[in-house]
């Protein structure tokens, strides 16, 4: 599946809307890991598992006129990017390897969750299949002390059990340390 | 918790004040050791011992700017001379904490973690620094360099066997604080922060060795408007934490600072002929990574080998250093894959490919939409299409934060008035930074030979009417 299609398709089943640049990238990352099965690579970058190739994916989208990006000013001046799909669009059936009804399903859930839960959940998924896989929390903890703490890993390794991912959400403590 | 052993604190030093010492450009003399301080003694003789070790020494064949020097022939500093003026920078900023925090505050081992951390921080570059990472991503690598630092500082290496004689958990301890992607106490803001060590180093040695005349900073100053307080971090669970912060009197400097970090990324970090460099340097291995990865030439050299192993050890990435990348260049010359043979001779006699600017215009949505539009021409209209390489980066003045405000520690910090509760972000407090937010952003294409640019340059023109 192309780069495009993924960040178009995403941002229909997200509800037409979606809001952040890393977001789109961390539910792409799941949804890939999930089993959809996009066929691009991820690497370790803005803090957590991004694709160079979706980022051009929504670059050619916006070209495309498929989607509409705008850059928004959110809490702490912060800017991010807000996509929005075009209305004539037919919704898609599969999103790569995955029923649409399930790749929404999945979306509703990550929404639910704020960026830095979704971070985190992301970055566990990521450091345990890139050269963590026995220690993906401790490593998670060390680069994160801050965001990993106050219950916030907890949240990420339930999000990651509602997904379906569950050996990542299921280690133990002791294993992952 | 951190333990000298007996040895250290006994205080039989290996290290002599009168012999220790280096000789900066940027810091003047920079001593090891001082008789009249323990604690700074401790510290020292362990970095001077690190400094000696084969994989420390290693960043001696590592220059800083990668192939900067292509554009500023002085830029050829290493990242051992970065390394030492951070560790040194770092001990001027521990002075602070250490002075302005009350003796039963300050917190000596962190303070050395850090410090060993400033000294190591950059101990994992490959070749030609940054360079090699970009390289390395293109062809599929997902290490950087903080990773690699990490491994070195905890596998089998003279590094680790010294960290390890002072203390079993030091290692694990400094590579903690190498890794961190948000400071998570004074300690650590002076290791990665937005007003850490590194920077406070490379700003004044990146702009001595290059010979530009703008981006100067006044550091002295800048140290002496420096005060400690206390920030709130983690909205969640919030938490005052110790933070450094400039008073009101550093806020011009600070600003200097940001200004001239800003004007360093602009005319040399991203400079159109050393991003061609590294461009085509990345091509180049892509290629060759893809349609050679078991050729007998990936053998042949230390950094091909490298590049195809799906997981290269330690000790393959310890040979790598910036002459690797030259050896390799020459062998590849002489590839019978004419475009890896053509790239390689190119970057060896400076031959590089030539740029269209298409603007380093403010990012708006119009021109943003302008340069993805002309790409998606360029890939129906324009027969060379393959050739081409693409540079689409912003250039920031200051990073703004999204997570809630855990990441306070990561600012600049200024307090405006005595009586202020705590200090505040500098992009809340300066009239320039919040003007400069996203101000600029490169959108560059660039094609081996002036007629590809004239001819897509014809292209730009027409979508533009």
């Amino acid at each position: 599946m192309n780069a495009k299609d993924v960040v178009v398709d995403i941002v229909k089943l997200s509800g037409h809307e979606l809001n952040g640049q890393t977001r789109l990238q961390r539910e792409a990352y799941l949804l890939d890991r999930c089993g959809a099965k996009f066929g691009i690579s991820f690497f370790y970058y803005h803090h957590g598992p991004y694709s160079f190739e979706l980022a051009d994916g929504w670059a050619d989208a916006k070209a495309e006129d498929r989607i509409e990006i705008k850059q928004k000013l959110g809490r702490y001046d912060v800017s991010y990017l807000s996509f929005k799909k075009k209305a004539a669009d037919a919704h898609p059936e599969n999103l790569g390897e995955l029923s649409a009804a399930d790749a929404r399903e999945r979306l509703q859930k990550m929404a639910q969750v704020s960026d830095v839960v979704l971070e985190l959940a992301a970055t566990i998924v990521f450091l345990k299949e890139n050269g963590y896989s026995e220690r993906p929390i401790e490593e998670l903890k060390m680069r994160k002390p801050i965001k990993a703490a106050g219950g916030r890993t907890e949240k990420a390794r339930a999000l990651l059990c509602d997904l379906g991912l569950k050996s990542e959400a299921t280690l133990s403590e002791s294993a992952a340390i | 918790m951190l333990s000298f052993t007996e040895e250290h604190s006994r205080g039989e030093w290996t290290i002599d004040s009168e012999t220790s010492r280096i000789r900066d450009p940027v810091h003047g003399l920079i001593v090891f050791g001082d008789r009249n301080d323990k604690a700074r003694n401790e510290t020292d003789d362990i970095a001077w011992r690190l400094l000696n070790t084969p994989e420390f020494q290693r960043l001696r064949r590592i220059r800083h700017l990668g192939f900067s020097d292509l554009v500023y022939p002085g830029a050829t500093h290493s990242r051992f001379a970065h390394a030492v003026g951070v560790y040194h920078t770092a001990r001027l900023l521990i002075e602070v904490i250490r002075r302005r925090l009350k003796n039963r505050e300050f917190d000596k081992e962190r303070a050395t973690v850090a410090l060993l951390a400033a000294l190591l921080h950059d101990i994992g570059h490959g070749p030609l620094s940054h360079v090699f990472e970009q390289a390395s991503q293109a062809t599929g690598g997902t290490k950087r360099h903080e990773d690699w630092s990490a491994e070195i500082l905890q596998g089998d290496t003279e590094v680790n066997s010294i960290l390890q004689e002072v203390d079993k958990g030091l290692p694990r301890e400094i590579s903690a604080v190498i890794k961190e992607e948000e400071p998570k106490d004074i300690y650590a803001t002076v290791v990665s922060s937005q007003f850490d060590a590194d920077r406070l180093d490379y700003l004044q040695r990146d702009r001595l060795m290059t010979g530009v005349e703008f981006a100067h900073l006044d550091r002295d100053w800048l140290f002496d408007c420096l005060e400690v307080g206390s920030v709130t971090i983690d909205e969640d669970a919030p938490v005052r934490v110790p933070c450094l912060y400039l008073n009101l009197k550093g806020l011009q400097v600070a600003e200097e600072y940001l200004e001239a970090r800003f004007r360093l990324y602009k005319a040399v970090y991203m400079h159109k002929t050393t991003r061609a460099a590294e461009k085509m340097l990345g091509s180049m291995l892509k290629t060759f990574t893809l349609d050679y990865r078991d050729s007998q030439l990936a053998q042949q050299e230390p950094l091909l080998r490298y590049f195809v192993d799906e997981s290269p050890s330690l000790g393959s990435y310890l040979e790598l250093d910036d002459a690797s990348v030259w050896t390799t260049l020459a062998t590849l010359a002489a590839s019978s894959d004419t475009h890896v043979a053509e790239l390689a001779s190119r970057l060896r006699e400076r031959r590089l490919y030539k740029c269209l600017d298409v603007g380093m215009q403010a990012q708006d949505e119009a021109q943003g939409n302008l340069f993805l539009r002309f790409r998606r021409e360029l890939r129906y209209r324009y027969l060379g299409f393959d050739s081409l390489l693409f540079d689409d980066a912003p250039v920031t003045l200051y990073d703004w934060y999204s997570f809630e405000d855990s990441s306070a520690l990561n600012k600049i910090l200024v307090k405006t008035r005595a009586e202020d509760h705590e200090p505040k972000d500098i992009a809340n407090v300066s009239s320039i930074v919040p003007a400069l937010r996203d101000a600029e952003r490169i959108q560059r294409v660039y094609a081996p030979c002036q007629r590809q640019i004239e001819e897509i340059t014809r292209i730009m023109e027409e979508i533009n009417k």
